[in-house]
């Protein structure tokens, strides 16, 4: 709680401001090469993250969580919008970046501040390299500590995910899947990253293993003071490790606040569904989740006026016309829906 | 959200203690190298492979000076001097003549002739198979043949497999323009028929006269150029597939250099399959060239190789009556293309990754 009242305090030290941020993959191109459609996958995404906090994006699948992420790293170049990188040099001295627009040869020394974790532990580790190459790979290329030290700095790291030393030599299809997130994990944290975009880490694992990953997760950001972008369609494993969270609707974010604003007192109808469905683990209280009609409508169509209009039971004719912007609802509580005001959203 | 809280904490209390208990049991770690290695050599037919092959590099390798160290003296282009009495007994037909007592004589004509060479020599101590129409030892020329077979399908195959990874390589990695160009070339090459297109290499070399002892790597380069298309496509298609995969993207994340990606991270991930390729092409290679020597447009005379010496008996005579002189080169043209077919299947069997065998 100390820690909220010195941010609030002071101006909010954000690590990463996204703007706009609007990512479209060509479907069809005419001869002279003209994109005639494209898959609006993120339309138009805007967010700012706190150092040192967690930035929860939830939403179902194909709504564009995943290809946010992967755009802020620059993995896919930006089709529009900006997302500004606030670090310190070598010198010591803050200096700001945009990633959409940064070259790829500056972008190589913030290559170590910004990393990811990968949903699939089986895919993203290299089936030739033992675990101790794979760590100690990144370290010697960024020569993130001198070369006879790499050996103890990767053991060192690896201790502190959980893996024991003698796993050093080994490869990794002698790991379960808990084990082998650690070792992404580890991958991740042996450059030092001051922005960690964690993709669906934990729901390629089953639920015991989750909890042990997500409080190795939390127990890392405590010691680095990292900050994350956990981007997940598990609420509950969002509920427990976000400061705010933002909610994904074909491409653009629906609602936006504090984990508080989001768990108990959601506005926007899709969200509210969404929170609706998580079980309880309680027998004797009745849940009664709000059933969404219909599919997920396709991003390379999207429907006209505010997106979730097709599946909205508030659905109103302004709703079909005109797309709602993001307004404040409270302080740092932020929903796109033209109802949000009305009594029926309570 | 207590409960839920409870319980993972719950989990992170066990955690630490699995970490309390850290074993010190360490034993020997297996590579996925060690344990194709072992997969491999399990498998009888791969082993039978691997011996022959052995056996094939020992005898063309380390035969000729070690016959020499014995007091072999022919060598691969010398010729036996031995002057010999060629024998020929022919008897006239149709002049049979009968004398008073009804005894038939027939005419039996000797013919004798002194040769300063010994040629189609039988099988013999000091010739072992015999000798060639020119007087040269077979046995020491197959060793020497085996040479030139063996080293060219390697060199060729060693080219290919070298030009069909950069190709391949850059044709996958960076695709778009250079991709459909490279990709063109490869279907180009590929329309060729291969034998024609060596035929005519080989007498378009003929016609540059090309000295005899160069005509091998003017082979091997010929060999290389038509070859290599294969292992392009093949390079491509596995470096498209990796390129997707989680752990290439996780190299871009980390800022691995262009270079470095390619050459240790996408070239060990494509190895298996070049390696399986490269073993299965080595027969095909060592057949092409003895079938462009069988022709006269590979290896040529006097110096050995096993398809210049099987067409040595072109002539239905040499064919029938001196087996010597092809048998023997024939059946290491088997052997050979054998053993590479059963190193290159074993290997293939042992490094599918599904293979539990």
């Amino acid at each position: 709680m100390e820690e909220k009242n010195i941010t609030s305090a002071a101006e909010k030290d954000y690590i990463l401001e996204v703007n706009g941020l609007k990512q479209h993959f060509p479907i069809q191109k005419n001869l002279m090469g003209k994109v005639l459609r494209s898959l609006k996958a993120v339309d138009g995404v805007s967010f700012k993250l706190e150092r040192g906090k967690t930035l929860g994006i939830v939403g179902e699948s194909g709504c564009g969580k995943t290809t946010l992420g992967r755009t802020i790293l620059r993995l896919y170049d930006f089709t529009d919008g900006s997302a500004i990188y606030h670090t310190v040099g070598k010198d010591g001295n803050p200096y700001d970046v945009d990633l959409a627009t940064v070259s790829k040869k500056q972008l190589t020394p913030l290559r170590t501040e910004l990393q990811l974790i990968f949903q699939d532990p089986y895919s993203s580790l290299p089936p030739r390299m033992t675990v101790g190459e794979i760590l100690s790979e990144a370290v010697k290329v960024h020569n993130i500590v001198p070369a006879d030290e790499v050996r103890e700095y990767v053991r060192t790291v690896m201790r502190r995910c959980g893996l024991q030393d003698h796993y050093y030599d080994r490869y990794p299809h002698e790991f379960s899947g808990g084990q082998r997130q650690r070792i992404c994990i580890a991958r991740a944290l042996v450059v030092k990253p001051k922005l960690v975009v964690c993709d669906e880490p934990v729901s390629a694992l089953d639920v015991s293993i989750q909890a042990q990953i997500i409080n190795l997760l939390k127990k890392l950001q405590r010691e680095e003071g990292m900050s994350y972008l956990f981007i997940s369609h598990d609420l509950s494993v969002v509920k427990y490790i976000s400061d705010e969270i933002a909610v994904m609707y074909l491409g653009n974010i629906v609602e936006m606040g504090t984990t508080q604003d989001i768990c108990k007192n959601a506005k926007h109808p899709y969200t509210q569904a969404l929170f609706s469905a998580v079980p309880v683990a309680n027998p004797h209280k009745k849940s009664e989740p709000v059933a969404l009609e219909g599919e997920l409508p396709s991003p390379a169509n999207p429907p006209k006026g505010c997106k979730f209009h097709t599946r909205c039971k508030y659905c109103t004719d302004k709703c079909r016309e005109l797309a709602p912007e993001m307004t404040e609802v409270s302080e740092g509580h932020y929903v796109a829906c033209h109802l949000m005001n009305e009594e029926v959203l309570g | 959200m207590e409960e839920l809280e409870n319980k993972k904490e719950a989990a992170e209390v066990s955690e630490s203690t699995e970490q309390v208990g850290e074993s010190k049991v360490y034993y020997k770690e297996m590579s996925p190298a060690m344990m194709v290695m072992r997969r491999f050599f399990r498998s009888r037919l791969s082993m039978v492979g691997v011996i022959m092959l052995v056996a094939l590099f020992v005898f063309s390798f380390a035969g000729p000076p070690v016959l020499h160290l014995f007091g072999y003296e022919w060598s691969e282009t010398a010729t036996d001097y031995t002057t010999t009495v060629k024998r020929a007994t022919i008897t006239l037909e149709g002049v049979e003549t009968t004398d008073k007592e009804g005894n038939k004589y027939e005419i039996v004509q000797f013919v004798e002739e002194e040769v300063g060479i010994n040629s189609y020599a039988p099988s013999t101590t000091s010739h072992p198979l015999g000798t060639d129409e020119k007087g040269m030892d077979i046995f020491i020329r197959l060793m020497y043949g085996g040479r030139v077979s063996l080293t060219l399908g390697f060199v060729v195959v060693i080219l290919e497999t070298i030009l069909g990874i950069i190709m391949g390589g850059i044709s996958g990695y960076f695709g778009g323009r250079v991709d459909q160009l490279i990709m063109r070339l490869v279907d180009i090459l590929n329309c060729i028929p291969t034998l024609p297109i060596l035929l005519i290499a080989s007498v378009v070399i003929d016609s540059w006269e090309v000295e005899s002892s160069l005509r091998i790597y003017y082979l091997m380069a010929i060999m290389t150029i038509f070859g290599w298309s294969g292992t392009a496509r093949m390079v491509r298609g596995q470096i498209l597939y990796l390129r997707e995969q989680e752990f290439i993207v996780a190299c871009e994340v980390m800022g691995i250099p262009i270079w470095r990606r390619i050459f240790k991270h996408l070239v060990p991930n494509i190895m298996p399959q070049l390696i399986v390729s490269m073993t299965l092409g080595l027969g095909g290679i060592i057949l092409y060239e003895s079938t462009l020597s069988y022709l006269g447009l590979g290896i040529p005379l006097p110096y050995a190789a096993w398809g210049t010496m099987i067409s040595s008996s072109t002539d239905p005579i040499t064919m029938a009556s001196y087996p010597n002189l092809w048998v023997p080169a024939g059946l290491l043209i088997v052997a050979a293309v054998l053993a590479f077919n059963f190193v290159g299947d074993g290997l293939r069997d042992a490094m599918d990754p599904k293979s539990k065998r």
